[in-house]
């Protein structure tokens, strides 16, 4: 006869509906027995392990004697056809060296070089650093010149400009044979080119006396502040104001003009040879 | 000998010598008087100097810029350079970017400029939200007509003021190529060109200022000058004090009058287009501007167009020195001022922190001036 379960946490989930079945049950039979001394509801309780009368018990397991079992082995036709399964190949098997062309023959060559590189007794020492060093290197030269950039300026160095599609024309009044090419231009009628040859002969003479530094790119007004605050800046400049309307201004010399100007000119060179006037 | 030339200040003695950027430019001195002449045997100038004057009459040129001079200088204190290089682009027929921090007086500057011209003047503010129709002009459909017709936009003046012209995306500032290169406007297949005398005055932040933009390489090679607007000195800081405290709030701007109408300047323009240029500062423009494409730090060089300008300007720039022919100290004066808006630095140099006035420089000391 089962038990009634009085506490619902102690049942299992099915045990509700059975717990009303079985208190049905007990109910009729009471009835069909007749009348009984009332039972206890309350269980006994449980053996405590823990009490001092529970004593430990021990299993004593026979040791396994039986004899070990033989390996069966697969008949080796069996064994064979099952290889040949491709379901059974895990490893793909490399193709084989008749079927490739000459061009993947030539990368697989390269590679397995490249992959040499890194591999071997070499790469086990300290020689894989030069290895290493090498082609970092070589990409970082890759990179500079696919990015066009310019490190050279890390180093100290400055770029340089490029050629210029055009011949640059340069002119050094310290070559220049003046005498020989005033001659010429003074008997060719072309006072405008002797006026400018004297000019240049003024700016030789200033030069040589260390009153002005010669550059090409400077300007005639350059050359008249470098003189600005000496007694020679006010013919200097009348001097550059002759040269910049013959020269620059193309002003028509008559030929009647030029021996005066040139006079200008030789006299100012007196000026700066003996120079009795090169600083105030 | 005229007198309306005086004394190059950078030619007096003991001047400070100044760069490119800072050269005084006032008519230069004519050839020395005997009186200045030391004791050299043989005076230079006299009678035969006299010889060197221009050959076309500058006297008209020469008094409509002094007068020009004497409205701005009644509100403008110091910037002189700028009010040169503003004369100067005027005269060449160019536009002008006035770059530089806030409360420079820029805009102010370039609103005086076009108060002395008795012509057409309007003022566009940019901002980031303007469409390029709010500056050209749109066609609006007239009901009592049944048809569209064009509305000019403020772009229709003479003087265009443009105000912080970098607020505005690319968006519009494509809309001012056409009609800045060839001052005209074509909508809805119709050609509308602009009256003569047309300049763009426009002024911009620098690009690192909050909310700006970058201006497309093409617009600002439509630019004939890009003018650098720096702090005045304490000198002039002073004046411009003295100035408002004196007057609460300085000289009006109603002060200035106009004094040059858009006829006198059409003629002021044609006798500067007709200047003497040497064969040989030719070659000397197309050396310095064939520079920028071969150097080494640019990676875009300057334009045809930079050539062109910096001739045209060279032109002005000696037609105000009271010559009638360019030499080379026009050119190197203005080439910083031409170049440094048409060029553009590579990367590298500039992390280094080089700027375009270096380039500029540098490339000027690399070419041979022609004598």
């Amino acid at each position: 006869m089962p038990q009634p379960c009085l506490l619902r946490r102690s049942c299992p989930a099915p045990l509700p509906g059975l717990l009303g079945l079985a208190l049905l049950l007990a109910a009729g039979g009471g009835y069909a027995q007749g009348p009984a001394a009332p039972r206890s509801p309350v269980l006994p309780p449980a053996p405590d392990s823990l009490a001092v009368s529970a004593a430990p018990r021990y299993v004593r397991l026979r040791a396994d004697t039986a004899p070990a079992g033989t390996l069966r082995q697969p008949a080796a036709a069996r064994l064979a056809e099952l290889r040949r399964q491709p379901e059974f190949q895990y490893v793909e098997p490399e193709p084989s060296s008749a079927s490739d062309s000459l061009w993947s023959r030539f990368w697989q060559e390269l590679w397995r070089r490249i992959a040499g590189l890194f591999s071997g007794e070499t790469y086990e020492t300290r020689g894989r650093y030069v290895v290493y060093a090498l082609f970092a290197a070589a990409f970082g030269y890759v990179l500079l010149r696919l990015l066009r950039l310019d490190v050279t300026g890390l180093l100290g160095r400055r770029g340089r400009a490029l050629p210029l599609p055009y011949e640059a024309l340069t002119e050094d009044i310290r070559g220049i044979d003046f005498a020989t090419e005033l001659a010429r231009a003074e008997q060719a009628g072309n006072y405008r080119l002797a006026l400018r040859l004297g000019y240049l002969q003024t700016l030789r003479h200033l030069t040589d006396r260390n009153l002005i530094q010669w550059q090409p790119d400077k300007t005639n007004h350059d050359y008249l502040r470098e003189l600005a605050g000496t007694r020679l800046a006010p013919d200097f400049r009348a001097l550059t104001r002759q040269f910049e309307y013959v020269w620059y201004g193309e002003l028509p010399l008559a030929a009647g003009q030029y021996p005066e100007l040139r006079e200008q000119q030789l006299s100012f060179i007196g000026q700066v040879s003996s120079r009795l006037l090169a600083t105030s | 000998m005229e007198n309306n030339f005086h004394m190059d200040s950078a030619e007096q003695p003991n001047a400070p010598v100044p760069t490119s950027d800072s050269l005084p430019l006032a008519a230069e001195s004519p050839a020395a008087t005997p009186a200045s002449v030391g004791t050299a045997a043989t005076a230079i100038s006299g009678t035969s100097s006299d010889a060197f004057t221009p050959r076309t009459d500058l006297s008209a040129l020469s008094r409509h810029a002094d007068a020009i001079r004497a409205e701005l200088g009644k509100v403008i204190v110091g910037q002189r350079d700028l009010a040169e290089l503003l004369l100067t682009a005027l005269l060449a027929d160019g536009h002008v970017l006035l770059e530089g921090v806030p409360g420079v007086a820029k805009t102010l500057t370039a609103k005086l400029l076009a108060r002395t011209l008795s012509v057409p003047f309007s003022r566009l503010q940019f901002t980031p939200d303007l469409m390029p129709s709010d500056v050209l002009g749109t066609s609006v459909f007239r009901p009592q007509k049944g048809e569209f017709e064009f509305r000019p936009g403020p772009i229709f003046a003479s003087v265009v003021l443009i105000d912080e012209i970098n607020r505005a995306p690319a968006k519009t500032q494509s809309a001012l190529f056409e009609v800045m290169e060839e001052r005209q406007i074509t909508q809805d297949g119709v050609r509308y060109p602009l009256p003569a005398p047309f300049v763009v005055l426009a002024t911009q932040n620098p690009i690192e200022q909050e909310g700006t933009y970058r201006l497309p390489e093409a617009q600002l090679d439509r630019f004939l000058f890009k003018l650098s607007v720096g702090y005045p000195t304490v000198e002039e800081e002073i004046a411009i004090l003295q100035g408002h405290h004196a007057g609460f709030g300085g000289t009006p701007l109603e002060a200035v009058k106009p004094v040059v109408s858009a006829d006198e300047l059409r003629q002021l323009r044609e006798q500067v287009g007709r200047q003497h240029v040497e064969p040989k500062l030719l070659e000397y423009i197309a050396r310095l501007v064939g520079q920028t494409r071969a150097h080494k730090g640019l990676y875009l060089g300057a334009s045809p167009r930079a050539s062109l300008a910096l001739l045209n300007g060279a032109k002005a720039l000696a037609a105000l020195r009271g010559r009638d022919f360019i030499t080379p100290e026009d050119i190197q004066y203005l080439a910083p001022v031409v170049l440094r808006h048409r060029i553009q630095l590579t990367p590298e140099r500039e992390m280094e922190g080089g700027t375009p006035d270096d380039v500029v420089k540098q490339i000027l000391q690399s070419v041979d001036v022609p004598r």
